[in-house]
């Protein structure tokens, strides 16, 4: 068998060298949601007619590398937010350093 | 004369390449695939195609990944030039992400693939694409899930080229396939010389197809010579 061991020594090792960055993407005001829409409609018709909006968000999770500075980092995970993972046409990006316990 | 020379860009997961290129051969053009991968676009090129497909696997967003691909640059250079770029569904998809074009293309109304013909109203003056299209309402298939057409402010930006409309020219709600804004099926850019557009012309060329309206479509790459 595997000695599983060993991997569980290398990502641990891992973890430590990693700043994790949150980054939330979820529709604007007003911008319809077809899939909210039809999973409310599905609600309604299964008798919880007191679900009045369902709302979805997205959460990417960014490892980056330890060398960079906190300002730094959170600049880099806004830019790929904003440039990449959301449109600023229909969603809002907002990125969130996790801190250490 | 020699002909034409139009560049079909080919990314990861595009399927309407060769469609393309038989139609546009088939019309009187010659062509040539530029590959995404490619630094830069090179040699004399006349006019680019985005065709339809999934670039990418629509990953993030149908085109998200593709402005980050390594050509985006020189494809963005080239629209400032004035080169004539027509994007077909996967490729207006493109270049709305790109911000060659105002607006984006969001999930369809009612959640669900849709293909089928649509009738479109034309109009003329959005760009030299359209010039030369003598009937005013043209008949052709769409087939996509994130066709909605959503955009705060598209007219600083753009202009409508094709609506969703009934077979008389009517562009009311109930025409609309997909829910998109002001039944917009295509989209020009201020100048006129970057289109994207959701339904296919490629599959309309040849009379075996059943119909020819995408025919003065395609040709109206012609208007951008001399």
């Amino acid at each position: 068998m595997y000695n599983m061991d060993i991997f569980h020594r290398i990502n641990a090792k891992m973890e430590v060298n990693r700043l994790k960055i949150k980054v939330k993407v979820k529709y604007k005001e007003g911008v319809f949601d077809p899939e909210m829409s039809t999973l409310q409609n599905l609600l309604h018709r299964r008798d919880m007619k007191e679900v009045l909006q369902i709302q979805q968000e997205k959460i990417y999770f960014l490892s980056l590398s330890e060398e960079l500075s906190k300002e730094k980092a959170q600049k880099l995970a806004q830019e790929i937010g904003e440039t990449y993972l959301s449109h600023p046409e229909i969603h809002d990006c907002e990125v969130e350093l996790e801190t250490k316990e | 004369m020699g002909k034409m020379k139009i560049g079909i860009l080919v990314y990861h997961g595009t399927n309407c390449d060769n469609d393309m290129k038989q139609s546009l051969e088939g019309l009187g053009f010659s062509t040539t695939f530029i590959f995404a991968e490619e630094e830069r676009i090179e040699g004399q090129i006349e006019g680019i195609v985005l065709p339809g497909g999934f670039s990418y696997g629509d990953y993030i967003r149908p085109g998200a990944l593709a402005k980050a691909s390594p050509l985006a640059n020189s494809l963005r250079e080239k629209a400032e030039q004035g080169l004539p770029i027509l994007g077909i569904c996967n490729g207006f998809q493109i270049l709305c992400e790109m911000g060659l074009l105002p607006g984006i293309l969001m999930k369809n109304k009612s959640g669900k693939f849709i293909c089928r013909e649509v009738f479109l109203k034309v109009n003329n003056q959005a760009s030299p694409f359209l010039k030369n299209i003598s009937r005013k309402i043209i008949s052709l298939p769409i087939a996509h899930k994130y066709g909605s057409y959503y955009g705060k402010e598209y007219e600083k930006r753009g202009n409508i080229g094709l609506q969703y409309c009934s077979p008389f020219g009517e562009t009311e709600e109930k025409w609309n396939p997909n829910g998109s804004l002001s039944n917009i099926a295509a989209m020009v850019n201020r100048i006129g010389n970057v289109m994207g557009l959701m339904p296919h012309p490629e599959r309309r060329y040849h009379p075996k197809q059943g119909g020819t309206h995408g025919r003065e479509l395609l040709l109206g790459f012609l208007n951008f010579l001399g």
